[in-house]
């Protein structure tokens, strides 16, 4: 499994999410290195179930801890919700869900300015737009910001570099 | 948050094995060069990256080429 794989168990399930991070970047502007994927779920509890449901058939492991770690399968519903965002391993590699984005606002706000995004393999979902892109690395500290990404943000934006 | 996503990837390292992590990464590389107009090989790309590499270049004096005269002086 891959990227193409993960967004489509993702949305076979019906979740609601924008695609942000590099495989955004990466779809709407240039490569860029990444090799993870990057999901903001809209923090509903129902999106949430939905979520989960579609991560256990990902495979994906999680934990709090190293010894809290194992596959979420085997997790309680309703045990994503108790923090902004969950690194995990899939079946198809790194996977970064969502839950609160650091620069930006209420969830249905990016939803109503993002922009369609297709993968070559035809997958069709939502990412984040230009200006949402930049926000968020705009409200990362100096030291993580991608100064490259923000040049070209910018640049697509018709605003000086 | 973000020391909080530091740490939540900083133990998603912890817990990857390296072979999985390793194939992981392959396989997004591979994606990424599926993708239709983001190859390193478009002209586009060649020609932003290029354009950048030269504006840190500029920057740069270019050596005095050595001549041959010079080089018989120093002989």
């Amino acid at each position: 499994m891959n990227i193409d794989g993960m967004l489509a168990t993702l949305l076979e399930w019906r979740v609601q999410f924008l695609l942000l991070g590099g495989v955004n970047f990466m779809l709407r502007h240039q490569p860029v290195l990444t090799y993870d994927l990057d999901v903001w779920v809209r923090p509903t509890a129902a999106n949430l179930r939905r979520c989960e449901k579609a991560l256990a058939a990902l495979q994906a492991e999680w934990g709090r801890t190293e010894s809290d770690w194992r596959p979420v399968a085997g997790r309680r519903p309703g045990w994503l919700g108790g923090q902004a965002v969950y690194c995990m391993i899939c079946a198809g590699g790194a996977l970064d869900v969502f839950l609160q984005v650091r620069g930006l606002g209420a969830w249905p706000s990016s939803r109503a300015v993002s922009v369609e995004v297709k993968t070559a393999a035809g997958i069709v979902c939502r990412g984040l737009s230009d200006r949402d892109m930049l926000r968020c690395q705009e409200a990362l500290p100096d030291n993580e910001r991608k100064a490259d990404r923000i040049r070209t943000l910018r640049q697509a934006l018709g605003e000086p570099p | 948050m973000t020391s909080t996503k530091q740490a939540a990837e900083a133990l998603r390292e912890r817990m990857w094995s390296p072979q999985a992590r390793w194939r992981a990464l392959q396989d997004t590389l591979t994606w990424a060069e599926s993708q239709r107009g983001v190859s390193r090989r478009a002209v586009s790309v060649c020609l932003a990256r290029q354009a950048h590499l030269l504006a840190g270049l500029r920057t740069v004096p270019l050596r005095r080429r050595s001549t041959a005269r010079g080089r018989r002086r120093h002989a």
